[in-house]
């Protein structure tokens, strides 16, 4: 018996080490682009790699070249402190305005009885169902006839429109599963309404719209296409669109500071997850949200 | 009949931005889409626009690249799903018990969900890297399963490379489903299996999968839809090469439009992806109907 606790003693262990093993290696990349961002150039392209920073070279030089606006040997005008403040625009509109017509056009489905209910619900997931991609062409040409393209505003409004859907659709059905009787009691009370959607439905509603708004977040911080589409300023693009471009110069050459701006890129990201964690892992096991 | 009437006008009212939205923004542009694929727009001459009818299409299906495209696509689609799902389960399974410390590695391993195709490609860049990358190190010199290659630049491995990619994207997510799937799975249910006697491969097949199967199929659905409408991340990567290796259906659509200026022939690709598309899901809404709703 004791030789058999052992063995299953022995095996969890086993299991513990091959998990956190695994993750390591999920996660390299992410940490390599850390690493990369810290050492200096000779020590980047060296073969064969090393997989360990050396406590003597660790700098954050590469950050403050970026930092300063400047990629390599770009001379460009605007560097990443625009493109991050333009990203940060976008991102943070985006998921306000999303997070608000998913909440009132969610309700309306679900609580409020008129004709044409079904049909809107119908429509809806039908365009949650239509690839985005698709539409790129129609919409440069319809940015361009509306001189949408080259202004923030523009990206704003075929971001909102092609996520949506998504909002609208993981908002209705938690709004389904909030009890009427709340709602009741507060219209006996007196309430009308728009003052029952603001003060019961919104804050009981905060686990699936913080899900809803970080997936607008994510999806507008980190979207490449539209915005390089619509956008050809260097002083409008946003960081996912600016950093390409020198990337795509000076592969080769600048992979420190590269991989430093794609730091920066990531930190908000991950601060605005891990602040909501507990609300995000938890709304995903409702349903599968993002695709 | 006046509060009815009352009912409805709020109803849609309070959807009215949602609908102004949808209707200008999205079912306009789908619209388009369609007149446009039955002309001959080219963007770099607007003043040659002519009606071509279906011709577009018929360019299309007897073009050789609609083809290969399109094959590529089934291709990244069926290994990005298959692999990112398998690798996700096997993940799932090895952590599904109780230790120290296993939110915060959760947490660590959601990570690659939130990166970007941006950082990810900056990242995969230099670990394929000819040079100086890792996988050429791992791979010939310290597992010596292969010569060294340039992953990313060669027509025999740049396919296999952005699957790679993709399907990293796609682990955490899948992992946190399917783990949440197995912690459903009743506890007696696997106790009185062991008092069978049953082996670990045999309570999973017997057990674990049949109770998973509506959370298995969703991911399919999920997954599949994200891989075959994947443009960013292997764009980033390759721009669709080398040649055309790479080169999915959305980078063709792409390139039709936006680099040759097609715009009629690029909306016609456009209409058969969204075709396609909604047939996949509706092929598999048929087949496990309630299982995936």
């Amino acid at each position: 018996m004791n030789n058999m606790q052992i063995k299953r003693k022995g095996k969890r262990i086993l299991r513990i080490v091959g998990a956190w093993l695994v993750v390591m290696i999920i996660i390299f990349p992410i940490y390599w682009i850390g690493l990369t961002s810290i050492r200096p150039v000779d020590e980047i392209l060296t073969y064969p790699p090393r997989f360990f920073p050396d406590v003597k070279t660790v700098s954050l030089d590469h950050y403050k070249t970026v930092l300063s606006g400047k990629i390599g040997s770009s001379t460009n005008q605007y560097g990443l402190p625009t493109f991050f403040m333009n990203s940060v625009i976008l991102a943070i509109t985006t998921t306000l305005i999303t997070i608000f017509i998913s909440l009132f056009a969610a309700y309306g489905l679900v609580r409020v009885s008129f004709k044409g209910r079904k049909l809107m619900s119908h429509l809806i997931l039908l365009c949650y169902l239509i690839p985005g991609i698709a539409l790129m062409i129609p919409m440069f040409s319809m940015a361009v006839r509306l001189r949408l393209n080259n202004t923030l505003g523009g990206v704003v409004l075929f971001q909102i429109a092609m996520n949506l859907p998504l909002g609208i659709w993981f908002t209705k059905a938690f709004i389904k599963g909030i009890p009427e009787s709340l709602e009741e009691s507060a219209r006996l009370d007196g309430c009308n309404r728009l003052q029952v959607i603001l003060q019961i439905i919104l804050p009981l509603s905060i686990p699936a719209l913080v899900v809803v708004g970080f997936n607008m977040f994510l999806a507008s911080w980190n979207d490449y296409l539209l915005p390089s589409i619509l956008l050809d300023r260097e002083r409008l693009k946003p960081l996912m669109v600016g950093l390409y471009i020198y990337f795509n110069q000076n592969i080769g050459v600048v992979w420190g500071e590269v991989m430093a701006s794609a730091v920066i890129a990531m930190v908000p990201v991950f601060f605005v997850f891990f602040y909501f964690q507990k609300y995000i892992v938890g709304g995903l096991s409702m349903g599968a949200v993002k695709g | 009949m006046k509060s009815k009437r009352r009912e409805a006008i709020f109803g849609w009212g309070i959807l009215f931005p949602a609908m102004v939205i949808l209707a200008i923004l999205f079912i306009k542009p789908l619209l388009d889409l369609l007149t446009t694929s039955l002309t001959n727009q080219n963007l770099l001459r607007p003043d040659r626009l002519e009606f071509v009818g279906l011709g577009n299409y018929i360019q299309m299906f007897k073009n050789r690249d609609f083809w290969d495209s399109l094959k590529r696509s089934v291709i990244f689609t069926s290994s990005v799903t298959v692999c990112s799902i398998v690798i996700s389960m096997l993940v799932a399974l090895l952590m599904d018990m109780e230790f120290l410390l296993k939110r915060f590695l959760f947490a660590l391993l959601l990570l690659p969900w939130v990166t970007s195709f941006m950082s990810s490609a900056f990242a995969f860049t230099l670990m394929y890297d000819y040079s100086y990358g890792v996988f050429n190190y791992i791979m010939s010199d310290v597992l010596h399963i292969a010569e060294a290659q340039n992953w990313l630049g060669q027509l025999n491995t740049a396919m296999f490379s952005v699957i790679v990619v993709s399907t990293w994207h796609f682990l955490p997510f899948s992992i946190l489903v399917l783990s949440n799937a197995l912690k459903q799975v009743p506890l007696e249910l696997i106790e009185s299996a062991n008092m069978d006697g049953a082996s670990g491969i045999q309570k999973f097949f017997f057990i674990k999968m049949p109770l998973m199967k509506s959370a298995i199929i969703t991911l399919v659905i999920v997954r599949i839809a994200a891989a075959f409408k994947m443009f960013d991340s292997i764009f980033l990567l390759t721009k669709g090469g080398p040649g055309d290796a790479t080169t999915t259906l959305p980078l063709w659509y792409y390139q039709m439009g936006f680099q040759a200026f097609r715009s009629g022939m690029g909306a016609a690709i456009g209409v058969v992806l969204v075709i396609l598309v909604l047939i996949v899901y509706f092929i598999l809404i048929k087949l496990f109907g309630e299982d995936a709703v």
